[in-house]
């Protein structure tokens, strides 16, 4: 699904990623964590293609074509979605007409009919229902004058109308209450199946409890410098960052 | 001062002959007309006038078109596109009313005579109120005296006719009565090129415990001046609520000057300009507070995008009997290039001391995180932009209760946009 060789990536001429290496196979499910500063967020803005990040060295290849190649929405329509960690306000744009936006754009990319408006209105319903999520929510412009947990349950639905095949979850956990993070978990697992891959991106062992990925792998430096099954996400809650030989400051600063 | 005559004096004489002439008008007040051809030398903004430093008619008045003649009407089936079904229409021709080609039945409708004209509005005000009254094309007073049709509005249809080539000076004087309710729906259309001046006045009093609200569109064609000025005023517990879309002509100012005479009134208004090419579009606001306990907001946007300017002047005025005032103002600006420019100016005028007053303006280019978040969702560029740009102007919309004319505007707009990506795509 997702191969990353060599990557280096820079913005303002600063070097954030310095040589980093990931394989995602179809259907599987990996956690990347790490301190701040590390450069976990800048790898889900490379990968879902916003401006100002310039990629100095290595490649990307998703589904075999090179990701580098491709505009922010395009990536979309390839099937890559970024849920973000603080999801943007957008005033006077009411979410239904942005859902539908979004996902008839994307149908358009693919080749596939677009949603007539009664059907559409149906799906979205439901797909909101499950992740409870009030109906007038959908009624008001995005995301403006949501709670942090509303925020974050409105990119889940974003995710379950447009189904991507690879989903970067960018601290989808921050911010969250336990009722809310098991919500938001329990949309994401809803979306695993054998032909849909995920990256998620956390500072916590929390999420990874409702998530449980196939793999972890831990960030630093622009690197990846450990990669390990569940128990690694255990260790790392128990004795820090720290057993790794990161310095304290590292992690500190999450 | 010398100076400014020597400018006024061929304009004036360019006007003052073409007077008499029995085609450029209906309306006979020649006294009115005298008068007011007497204020042309002070009021019209050709010198150094501060509320008209940023939109310039100099250009204009070094040589202005003359005044246009009466034109044959245009069929029934040409501008009933342009109509709302059951609903009065006022429908004017080159500025010419046209009873044949309206809908009045159930109007209170007549000719504006030297009565009525100019109780309302101030033709010594610098601008061009007094051209107006001076050269008067046509003009009609309406008088809403009962009934509660809040939501059916009165249209009236400014159409320009095919190859239009002049100037006209059109009057609307309103009369909302006491305790009655006046919806108003005013729409200007070119109908072919039309090249000239359009220098509309309409002057409204609501009466007491009555409302009035105000629609405008403006889509006259793109190589005309459109001058338009309301004047208000409103009596005790009275409401007005006005709402202006502008898209056309390469020079327009929409000015409103109202008056808060009485306890209790209300006035909210609310515009939007959408501009590209070298399009300039002026609002300027004049609210006075004149009496205690009334309120004001005002929110003004504007699209900016090529080589366009927008120009927001925004005054308030408090007076020092006017206590409990709460008066409201904000300007959003929306520049699309490099090129486009906005100028805001917010004056507030406080002699009162139990106020409530704010101001603000912003001027922007799209908010690339938006943008981001919009394509990230598969959402292409171009329909990104529009999307905030919708997003941007229909905040507005709501204010439009009727639903044809809310979905009007979202039309208009989206046809604004559209246009937009054809140009770039072509280019």
């Amino acid at each position: 699904m997702l191969s990353i060789k060599d990557l280096h990536a820079e913005i303002d001429g600063k070097e954030i990623l310095r040589g980093l290496n990931l394989e995602i196979d179809t259907g599987e499910i990996h956690a990347i964590m790490g301190p701040n500063g590390s450069g976990k967020s800048t790898l889900s803005y490379v990968l879902s293609g916003r401006e100002g990040y310039a990629v100095t060295k290595g490649e990307i290849l998703y589904k075999g074509k090179d990701l580098l190649k491709l505009t922010v929405e395009e990536r979309a329509g390839e099937g890559i979605f970024l849920a973000f960690q603080y999801p943007v306000e957008i005033p006077g744009v009411t979410g239904l007409s942005f859902l539908r936006t979004a996902l008839n754009a994307v149908k358009r990319y693919r080749g596939e009919k677009e949603v007539p408006a009664t059907e559409f209105l149906k799906l979205a319903r439901e797909k909101a229902e499950g992740l409870k999520m009030d109906q007038a929510m959908l009624k008001r412009f995005v995301n403006v004058g949501f709670s942090g947990g509303e925020k974050k349950r409105n990119e889940v639905l974003q995710m379950a109308l447009l189904e991507p095949s690879l989903a970067l979850l960018d601290e989808t956990d921050s911010g969250l209450d336990i009722d809310a993070l098991k919500l938001v978990s329990k949309g994401v697992n809803a979306l695993r199946s054998p032909q849909r891959s995920a990256l998620v991106i956390t500072h916590y062992q929390r999420l990874l409890n409702y998530i449980v990925p196939d793999k972890i792998h831990v960030l630093a430096k622009g690197k990846i410098v450990e990669t390990g099954g569940k128990d690694l996400a255990l260790r790392l809650e128990e004795k820090g960052y720290s057993v790794l030989g990161l310095s304290d400051d590292e992690t500190q600063a999450a | 001062m010398s100076n400014i005559q020597n400018l006024t004096s061929p304009i004036v004489e360019h006007y003052r002959s073409q007077l008499g002439t029995d085609s450029t008008s209906v309306l006979d007040f020649p006294n009115l007309r005298g008068r007011a051809l007497n204020l042309l030398r002070q009021t019209l903004p050709i010198g150094k006038v501060e509320n008209w430093k940023y939109t310039d008619l100099r250009k204009y008045f070094r040589s202005p078109f003359q005044l246009v003649c009466r034109p044959s009407p245009v069929s029934k089936e040409k501008i009933k596109p342009f109509m709302i079904a059951d609903s009065p229409c006022v429908v004017f021709l080159d500025g010419f009313f046209f009873p044949e080609l309206s809908v009045v039945e159930g109007l209170s409708i007549s000719p504006v005579d030297e009565k009525v004209v100019g109780i309302v509005a101030n033709m010594e005000r610098p601008g061009l109120t007094a051209l107006n009254t001076a050269v008067m094309t046509d003009g009609v007073s309406i008088n809403v005296n009962g009934g509660k049709c809040t939501n059916i509005p009165i249209q009236i249809l400014y159409f320009t006719t095919d190859d239009f080539e002049g100037e006209c000076h059109t009057r609307i004087v309103l009369t909302v009565e006491n305790e009655c309710d006046a919806f108003l729906f005013e729409r200007h259309i070119s109908l072919g090129r039309a090249k000239g001046l359009i220098n509309n006045v309409i002057e409204f009093s609501v009466g007491a415990d009555a409302s009035l609200q105000h629609i405008v569109l403006q889509q006259a064609g793109t190589d005309l001046h459109h001058i338009s000025s309301r004047f208000g005023c409103l009596s005790r517990n009275a409401k007005v609520r006005g709402f202006q879309m502008v898209t056309g002509s390469a020079l327009s100012r929409a000015e409103t000057v109202v008056s808060l005479a009485c306890e209790g009134g209300r006035a909210k208004f609310s515009g939007i300009a959408l501009m590209r090419d070298r399009q300039h579009c002026d609002f300027t606001t004049d609210i006075s507070h004149d009496a205690p306990n009334c309120h004001s907001s005002q929110v003004f946007k504007n699209v900016v995008a090529e080589r366009a300017r927008s120009v927001f002047q925004g005054r308030v005025y408090v007076a020092r009997d006017a206590q409990s005032t709460e008066a409201n103002q904000l300007n959003r600006n929306l520049l699309l290039s490099r090129q486009a420019r906005a100028d805001a100016k917010p004056e507030l005028i406080i002699h009162a001391d139990d106020v409530k007053c704010s101001h603000g303006a912003t001027v922007g280019d799209l908010d690339e995180e938006a943008l981001f978040y919009l394509k990230s969702r598969g959402i292409p560029a171009d329909e990104a932009r529009s999307l905030l740009i919708k997003g941007f102007a229909s905040e507005l919309f709501e204010e439009i209760a009727n639903p044809d004319l809310a979905s009007l505007m979202e039309e208009t707009l989206k046809k604004w946009l559209i246009k937009g990506w054809k140009e770039r795509v072509a280019a």
